[in-house]
């Protein structure tokens, strides 16, 4: 765990290029200079089958916490697939993300339940308050905001996920409370 | 456990369960509700009963979701079943102390109904449980989701047993046929002829699929099935498997449902080692085994063919029909696709017959059916009706009517696919049949009640926002006409709509219906059909009188300190994320409405309620 933890802060260190940090969109991404040496044993685990690719992107990502450009060659010639199949579905899923993610994630709902609860104006005032994008990173890499389409705990819209904790019956001022205590986190 | 070889094994572990307990049992929700402090509750409970040392007399079960999520964390007491909502941490010394040890029933810490304060000291007496019949959500309430013992004792794999040992996989499919069970995933096409068409195809390699892919936005109810009876739905994809002669199942679970996934994950390692899975199942001949495939974010790949090639490890996009998974499905083997409700009624039908569970429902709809019911309603959460169970029964009877004493407006039923039901609807029987004439669907059960102050037009933007986005992009109609309509429906929400502009809509959203690929954009115009249908004037009024009736559209609303109710007091001043706010202390503030971004925020700071909306 702490292995994974310190591969992904190494990533995130690297971060030059701030403008393609921002970008929501994962079309540019020269990207940090990633440590390629632990990919190996997780490529490893995976039989070479085009089938794979799903739970091998999953695992890769758990790995550096984001889909980086040169693993997702290294993950093409693991399968013998193309790269083109593999960017493909990479940037199909809303689950794979190819840009560093913020230490925290916050995750707001935006399932049904939760908009006609407000959750619209929840995201806002987050996102207002971090000075990004619904899907952007802090430029720091401290907070991504992501929207989720439904967590199913729509009896307790509107919800806000933090690192995985869950907040239910948000309202605008609780969640920027929240995100504060998160904020105030000292740096690891 | 020891693993089990034939049914007469599976007999001696219920028999060594079924005698009655001499201990009281405090059950938890411990999945929906961890989000509102469950998980620290259950904690304080298994201290307290640690620390008092009277683990013999008092057990604490960490359950699946209890249904009555509003009223979270729910604990209900085994055996007397006594029943508090909104346990607090402070309040479970007493909870140990008075009714694990005692038995006795703390007054003051019991449910009282909303609106008549009458006070319940049973969950079954509750109004929000009593109005419901729960077949498939049976165990939530009472089982640990991975007690596989506690299963059995409720009769768990005992259908399992019947039918791989005394029936044949036609005499399974018949008693499915007979019962009348349609698919709960929203289509509800019959599940045994399903199964039929699956056993008929030559070959040796068949699969059986468990679409645990939820993706409505506003829907629950395979997600707390799966988390709270996990395996209800591996002993129906087990009955499934043998019926249409397949060996290998998956249940195909969307990422989002952490819990979800971990339950099914241990619950069929638990079945495994039980001998419940893998070879020659209960002495019976049949194998049969399961693994857990996680979604990675794309509402389309509930739809069957998109579901496969996400299995395949390829873009989830869909192909068209026929052939059928069932003929041609996951690897090109015959496929049964199946929801997890609709697995999770298979057990049942097996073990109690097809009259009785055709004895529940309407003519061409049998059964219960589980509604995640939520939005503007006072009791949210889980319910489970039998099929012709009236709207308003659902609404007003177990969900407690519309919160803060608003007016209903409509509910809004099959999430992106489906459609809203005005007022005057609230008595149509709700099955496959009866809502599909009053323009939406049964979907997967996602019911959300929508009040006075939930403006129409932007629901169904929302919606189209929603299918816009996961639109895989294979078919013109979808990927363009989507976001065509949206982009319409984006105008008339912002003011600058125009008549033509409704009237395109709906020409464009009849066009998408009839031409898309795969039910996605076949029904992606629902929303907004059922609104123009039930709610014209509101489009009307975007478009007309640039006015939005419900108050929520941001273009179209003013927010006004009403100055005889402000106080002066700063706070919204301070709050505005744009300084838009001006006025000294203790003198009436002004909204400078050039620079107001209406995000809202002054109002919901305001203590005085001097914040209006017009």
């Amino acid at each position: 765990m702490s292995h994974e933890h310190s591969q992904q802060a190494e990533a995130q260190s690297h971060g030059g290029a701030q403008q393609t940090l921002l970008a929501g969109q994962p079309q540019e991404h020269p990207g940090p200079r990633v440590d390629l040496s632990p990919l190996k044993a997780t490529l490893e685990k995976f039989p070479r089958r085009a089938d794979q690719l799903l739970p091998l992107l999953r695992a890769v990502q758990e790995l550096y916490g984001y889909l980086p450009r040169e693993a997702l060659d290294a993950v093409a010639s693991h399968l013998k697939i193309s790269r083109a199949n593999v960017l493909g579905v990479a940037t199909f899923y809303h689950h794979f993300s190819l840009v560093p993610q913020g230490r925290h994630k916050v995750c707001i709902c935006r399932g049904t339940a939760c908009h006609v609860r407000g959750s619209k104006d929840v995201l806002d005032s987050v996102c207002q308050s971090l000075g990004i994008e619904p899907g952007q990173t802090t430029p720091d890499l401290s907070f991504t905001v992501e929207e989720v389409m439904c967590l199913g705990a729509c009896a307790l819209a509107p919800l806000m996920v933090v690192d995985g904790a869950y907040y239910g019956k948000m309202d605008q001022r609780r969640a920027l409370e929240i995100l504060k205590q998160y904020k105030q986190e000292p740096q690891a | 456990m020891k693993t089990m070889r034939s049914p007469a094994d599976l007999a001696a572990v219920k028999a060594s369960q079924a005698t009655e307990p001499n201990y009281r049992t405090i059950a938890v929700c411990s999945t929906g509700c961890l989000a509102v402090g469950a998980g620290t509750v259950a904690q304080a409970f298994e201290d307290e009963v640690r620390r008092r040392g009277i683990a013999d007399k008092v057990r604490v079960a960490r359950t699946g979701c209890h249904g009555l999520c509003e009223q979270g964390p729910v604990v209900i007491v085994h055996p007397e079943r006594i029943f508090y909502p909104r346990v607090s941490v402070e309040a479970v010394p007493r909870i140990v102390e008075e009714t694990g040890l005692r038995g006795e029933i703390a007054r003051d810490l019991l449910y009282r109904d909303p609106a008549t304060g009458e006070e319940y000291v049973h969950d079954y007496d509750v109004p929000f449980y009593s109005a419901q019949k729960r077949v498939v959500l049976r165990y939530n309430t009472d089982l640990e989701p991975l007690d596989l013992e506690g299963y059995i004792r409720w009769d768990g794999y005992a259908a399992a047993a019947r039918a791989l040992v005394e029936m044949s996989p036609e005499e399974v499919i018949e008693e499915i046929e007979l019962s009348g069970l349609r698919g709960r995933g929203g289509a509800g096409f019959p599940t045994g002829t399903k199964w039929q068409i699956c056993r008929q195809q030559p070959g040796d390699h068949k699969y059986v699929i468990c679409n645990a892919d939820e993706g409505d936005p506003g829907a629950f109810m395979d997600r707390s099935l799966l988390e709270g009876a996990p395996h209800a739905v591996i002993e129906g994809m087990i009955i499934a498997g043998y019926a249409v002669g397949a060996n290998q199942g998956i249940i195909y679970v969307r990422t989002e449902y952490p819990i979800a996934v971990r339950h099914a994950a241990r619950a069929i390692e638990q079945a495994r080692e039980a001998g419940l899975l893998g070879q020659d199942i209960l002495g019976s001949g049949f194998h049969f085994d399961i693994t857990v495939h996680e979604g990675a974010g794309a509402f389309v790949c509930g739809e069957e063919t998109a579901l496969i090639a996400s299995l395949e490890g390829r873009r989830g996009m869909p192909r068209p029909r026929p052939p059928f998974p069932a003929q041609k499905g996951y690897r090109g083997k015959p496929t049964v696709i199946n929801n997890v409700e609709t697995l999770a009624n298979v057990p049942a039908i097996i073990l109690n017959g097809h009259e009785w569970y055709a004895a529940i429902g309407t003519e061409r709809s049998k059964g219960t059916k589980i509604f995640a019911l939520a939005g503007k309603v006072n009791n949210t959460g889980l319910v489970e009706v039998p099929m012709g169970t009236t709207l308003r029964q659902i609404v007003f009877d177990i969900g407690g009517g519309v919160r803060n004493g608003k007016a209903f407006k409509a509910a809004q039923i099959g999430g992106p696919s489906g459609g809203c039901v005005p007022a005057q609807y609230l008595d149509t029987p709700i099955d496959y049949d009866s809502v599909r004439a009053i323009g939406t669907i049964m979907g997967s059960g996602g019911l959300i009640v929508l009040d006075e102050d939930t403006c129409m037009v932007d629901i169904a933007r929302y919606f189209l926002e929603f299918t816009q986005r996961e639109s895989c992009g294979k078919c013109v109609p979808c990927r363009i006409g989507t976001r065509r309509m949206l982009e319409i429906l984006e105008r008339i929400t912002a003011g600058d709509g125009t008549l033509e502009d409704v009237e395109r809509l709906e020409r464009l959203a009849l066009v998408v219906k009839k031409t898309s690929l795969c039910g996605l954009g076949q029904t992606a115009p629902n929303p907004v059909l059922s609104t123009l249908r039930y709610f014209r004037d509101e489009y009307d009024a975007h478009v007309v009188d640039k006015r939005c009736p419900a108050h929520y559209c941001r273009a179209l609303i003013t927010y006004r300190i009403m100055a005889d109710a402000c106080t002066g007091c700063t706070a919204c001043a301070r709050v505005c994320p744009v300084n838009a706010i001006s006025g000294e202390p203790k003198q009436t503030h002004v909204i400078d409405q050039a620079l107001c971004t209406r995000c809202g925020l002054c109002r919901a700071t305001c203590k005085f309620e001097a914040i209006e909306v017009v």
